[in-house]
């Protein structure tokens, strides 16, 4: 009791300092139980062992279950271009580090394995706090993590098997696959009937929950794979919906709880690195955070993703994963890795994921892109004047350009993703690719000498500074009334979509109910 | 099972229980007994798959914990954690009278008869003192276990029911310190007894005062601060909860009290509900743990020697004990209804019986035998009476017509009322700008409205009705009575939230409006046929063109 009380408290800190100063839960977590362990309490490490398995086994687990192509919409294949490259060359870059520091082979392999992949949790958590999970941009990361954390579960498979040779790991790799046609025979088959057509009660769908978890890890301990390809491969084979709607909230709780068990007691159990190691340890978090920003700014580019997005993906994914750490663990449990490797992987994903919030901000994407933009000169310049000016242009923007077109106004387009640029020229629109709030990128678009500006950007300090650039009736859609006030009393025309949006619906409901009555 | 170590025990428990379900629902048998006959199945005189090892003790000293008995324990600190999140000081205040006279009166009726006729059938004055003490405490967890699953913990006679279960396990202590007394009789003296039995009471009167203030001056604050994190609230509560626990056990107090008094003081918050929803499936992970691991140590070597005694005495605890019951609670003025639902829950002894014979037999005071008695009847009537309580409601109408409950002339009135059910209402999920507005307009209209948001803050002087959920969870939907409803709204932007929402109205038939905040979720939503897209950039759409036209924009 003592223990799970310490490692609650731990977690409750914890939490509490990553809500307070809005940094990502699970470097926070390690952290806190970094300090149950400094404070030397005689505690049995069997039970932050078993703390730690079981964690693990739920952790991975929802992971598995969070495996839905479908949240990636139409971004598939951008996504697995991004995800394949970083992958590729961010484990290139690990291993060459590791071999650089005079570290064996397997220890090599590790390491590049632990830092190929970026962090879900991290990542999911900043889109949800800037809601921009469902933007394509959102669409486009999820993907590419989507792709990594079903990449790291074939290579740690792949692992466990590595020092017997490649028929070990040619059965390793086949018993996965083996379990990979399972899960999906669950996910196709048995997991429907079970939890949508018979009636079970709440109880009984998390023991059926329960058990099809414990029963992919008892069949991976028995064809001898590391026991997270089962419990992932559980998730997997419960990930379709409507089945991973009906219990995702009892195994919300279940992970919350779990997760926040799983790292503290990581965390009380690490061994402090040498010299060496640290040097690797700095080597590598200075890598992941170079190296990937860059790395998928360029492929993302090149596979058609706008600047701004490619470059707001690219610090976005710059951390080392909650995988990495598994993969350390992994690597201890099955005597591959000393255990203050694991310190060293962690202390990596610790300090990148910290890092992720304050790197990847609007601020940083936005100097980027000035920079960027320095190096290429004005595409298109505006030739006309008393103009209407649409800045951003996506779905609805450009229902609202075609019209425009279509009763002869004479529109300008800027948008900075260089596919909405060419479709808005296509149909009749001057485009000019850039930010919208960029001085220059005004100018190119004369938006001095605009009728009036259109603005479409969803960030309100994006908005507020707009005003302060140009002097030209402004037309802006806005959510929050606050913000809609603000706009007015800096002198723009703000229209809240969610009030208009909302007497509608009461309009409709209206009828409809004056339409059952008749 | 190789080195899988605790996953592989819990593993293969959840496994045999899940594999036992199918035919546990086949014949209704409640969850409880599904357990018990998996932890039997499993255990030594089934399969024996389990070792001893992993089980451990019956937490017999801090030294023996294993995994397995940790998670057994969590899972009884949950219970009545949430026992405590759904009871306030109230509602237990308003009982505290029957529940102290009957919970009193039936320990020391149950003792004083138990004893008599375990001594009358042959057993000596020791055996006769065990086996009475035994008979006489009701297992907490059966009952509340089964009084969630049927959601009659807030009911009148589940209300009682509790009241007496706390009253009781303050004498469970008293009882432990008498029997330490027994274990060394050199050191046994009266005034340790009495002494150990006012450090109790102080030390519950002082964790009380610590509940109170705290729900009263230092949760408010803190809670409403993290409550827009519903899983940073979750670890909170927790360590709290444990928190207690662990002062409970300092002061010699059981851990169930502790919890409880945890949860007492964190129901007065307004996410109180919400948290209860959240605790729950963990409850339910390991109270199950904690059911099966009681099946797989049941010590049923002996249990043929004494069969017939076996048989009389749970007849004694399954008809005796709510009989005694029925008379206490039927002179305080409670309705017929009422005393016998509340009667039928304490029909059966207590996990803790078993503890206390272990103790009883590794002091060398009783023998196996009597400890394997003492099973056989614990696993009677735990499994009658779970039958019992789940199905009180036709046992009541059987048992009144054949007039069996006359002889206690109890009041023929309804003590209280089932709260009006929820109809015709409109349900709007999350308060956003759009949210609120709607639950305004809406209300003003004179439509009845329930707001719903996982943050109490954004829920603050809204009109209508209001509740902090997240309706992903499946136990939110009858709270909110979904089937009833006249309208579902949903002004959410979560993707998955929302198809959940869709999906489950189109099953119950309820119309639904759901925000389609980006053109790429809106084909899912025709999919579940929402009658009516929210649709802001629409909005935005044409107030923008009539915006342009009114500025001048000239659009022929």
């Amino acid at each position: 009791m003592t223990v799970i009380l310490l490692i609650l408290t731990a977690a409750a800190v914890g939490a509490g300092l990553a809500r307070w100063r809005k940094l990502p839960l699970v470097p926070l977590l390690i952290l806190s139980g970094i300090g149950i362990a400094a404070l030397d309490l005689t505690i049995e490490p069997s039970l932050y062992q078993d703390a730690l398995l079981l964690g693990l086994a739920f952790l991975v687990f929802s992971f598995g279950t969070e495996m839905n192509p479908a949240r990636v919409g139409q971004q598939g294949q951008a996504a697995v271009i991004v995800g394949l490259l970083q992958f590729a060359s961010l484990a290139a870059v690990g291993f060459g580090a590791a071999y650089l520091l005079g570290f064996d082979w397997l220890t090599g392999l590790y390491i590049a394995l632990a830092v190929a992949a970026s962090s879900t949790l991290v990542v999911l958590q900043l889109l949800k706090q800037r809601q921009r999970l469902y933007e394509p941009f959102g669409r486009l990361v999820v993907g590419v993590l989507l792709i990594q954390d079903f990449l790291i579960i074939l290579f740690i498979a792949a692992l466990a098997g590595v020092e017997q040779g490649a028929g070990a790991i040619f059965v390793s790799v086949n018993g996965t696959l083996g379990l990979v046609l399972l899960a999906y025979l669950i996910q196709r088959w048995v997991a429907p009937w079970l939890f949508v057509v018979s009636n079970l009660s709440q109880e009984e769908q998390l023991l059926a929950v329960l058990a099809i978890l414990f029963l992919f890890i008892g069949a991976a301990d028995l064809i001898g794979v590391p026991i997270v390809i089962g419990a992932f491969l559980a998730g997997v084979s419960l990930s379709s919906f409507p089945v991973s709607g009906i219990f995702r909230g009892q195994a919300a709780s279940l992970t919350d709880f779990f997760l926040a068990l799983f790292f503290v007691a990581l965390g009380a159990t690490l061994n402090w690195p040498n010299w060496r190691e640290l040097t690797l340890a700095i080597l590598l978090a200075g890598l992941v955070l170079t190296v990937t920003p860059v790395l998928v700014a360029v492929v993302a580019r090149r596979a058609g993703v706008g600047t701004r997005s490619a470059l707001e993906g690219g610090f976005l994914l710059a951390q080392t994963s909650e995988f990495s750490i598994i993969v350390g663990l992994i690597g201890v449990q099955l005597g591959h890795l000393d255990g203050r490797i694991l310190s060293v992987i962690t202390l990596v994903t610790i300090t990148t994921m910290i890092a992720t919030p304050f790197v990847a901000t609007d601020a940083m994407a936005v100097r980027l892109l000035h920079w960027w933009a320095r190096w290429r000169r004005a595409e298109t310049e505006v030739a006309f004047d008393n103009h209407v000016l649409l800045l951003g242009c996506g779905d609805h923007g450009f229902e609202l350009l075609q019209w425009l077109l279509e009763h002869e106004q004479q529109v300008a387009v800027v948008d900075d993703d260089s596919a909405v640029i060419r479709r808005a020229g296509e149909v009749g629109a001057v485009g000019v690719r850039g930010d919208a709030v960029d001085p220059f990128v005004l100018r190119q678009a004369r938006a001095d000498k605009a009728r009036v500006i259109v603005s479409t950007l969803h960030r309100p300090q994006s908005n507020a500074q707009l005003l302060k650039l140009v002097n030209v009736p402004t037309i802006f859609s806005v959510f929050e009334p606050e913000e809609a006030r603000q706009l007015a009393d800096a002198g723009g025309i703000p229209i809240l979509e969610s009030y208009g949006a909302a007497n509608r619906l009461i309009e409709w409901f209206e009828e409809w109910e004056a339409g059952k009555k008749t | 099972m190789s080195d899988l170590g605790v996953i592989g025990s819990i593993g293969v428990m959840i496994v045999a229980a899940a594999l036992l379900m199918p035919l546990a629902r086949r014949l209704n048998v409640p969850s409880i007994v599904l357990y018990i006959v998996t932890g039997l199945a499993l255990g030594p005189i089934g399969f024996d798959i389990l070792g001893h090892e992993a089980l451990g003790g019956h937490g017999q000293g801090q030294g023996g914990e294993t995994a397995v008995a940790v998670a057994a324990e969590i899972g009884i600190v949950l219970l009545l954690f949430l026992v405590g999140l759904e009871l306030s000081l109230d509602k237990i205040r308003s009982v505290g009278k029957v529940a102290v006279t009957a919970g009193l009166g039936q320990v020391v009726f149950t003792a004083v008869i138990g004893f008599g006729v375990t001594w009358a059938m042959g057993f000596t004055v020791m055996e006769s003192i065990f086996i009475a003490t035994a008979l006489t405490f009701s297992s907490t967890v059966v009952v509340v276990k089964l009084l969630d699953q049927k959601k009659d913990l807030n009911a009148l006679y589940g209300r009682i029911a509790v009241g007496i279960f706390l009253v009781q396990d303050l004498v469970v202590v008293v009882a432990l310190t008498f029997l330490a007394g027994l274990g060394e009789p050199e050191a046994f003296d009266l005034a340790g007894v009495a002494g150990g039995l006012g450090q109790a009471f102080l030390g519950m009167i002082a964790m009380l005062v610590i509940a109170l203030v705290a729900a009263r001056y230092l949760l408010v604050k803190p809670m409403a601060w993290v409550a827009p994190s519903p899983a940073t609230a979750m670890i909170w509560s927790l360590s709290y909860c444990f928190a207690f626990v662990l002062g409970a056990e300092w002061l010699r107090l059981s851990p169930e009290i502790g919890a409880f008094l945890a949860g007492i003081s964190l129901a007065q918050l307004p996410m109180a509900h919400e948290l209860r929803r959240r605790v729950h499936p963990l409850m339910n992970f390991f109270i199950a743990i904690f059911f099966i691991a009681l099946g797989a140590q049941m010590e049923l070597a002996a249990a043929t020697q004494n069969w017939l005694p076996a048989v009389v005495l749970s007849l004694f605890v399954i008809i005796g004990n709510p009989f005694i019951f029925m008379f206490i609670i039927a002179r305080g003025g409670y309705s017929e209804r009422t005393s016998f639902m509340t009667s039928v829950t304490v029909a059966q002894i207590s996990e803790f019986s078993f503890i206390f014979m272990a103790v009883g037999l590794s002091a060398g005071l009783i023998d196996e035998a009597i400890l394997s008695l003492v099973t056989v009847i614990g696993l009677i009537t735990i499994a009658v009476s779970s039958y019992m309580i789940l199905y009180n409601e036709p046992l009541y109408e059987w048992v009144r017509k054949w007039g069996l409950l006359r002889p206690f002339r109890a009041a023929q009135k309804d003590d209280e009322k089932p709260p009006p059910e929820m109809s015709g209402h409109i349900i709007i999920v999350g308060m956003n700008a759009m949210g609120r507005y709607l639950v305004e307009q809406l209300h003003g209209k004179g439509e009845t409205t329930l707001a719903v948001d996982v943050d109490p803050g954004k829920l603050r002087d809204l009109p209508g009705k209001t509740l902090v959920a997240n309706v992903d969870y499946t136990a939110v939907l009858e709270e909110i009575a979904l089937e009833k409803a006249k309208l579902v709204i949903s002004t959410l932007r979560i993707e998955a939230t929302n198809n959940l929402l869709a999906y489950r109205c189109q099953k119950a038939g309820v119309p639904t409006a759901i925000h389609a905040f980006d053109a790429s979720v809106v084909e899912t939503l025709r999919q579940f046929e929402v009658d009516y897209l929210i649709d802001p950039k629409k909005v935005w759409l044409s107030e923008t063109a009539a915006k342009l036209r009114e500025m001048g924009v000239r659009l022929s």
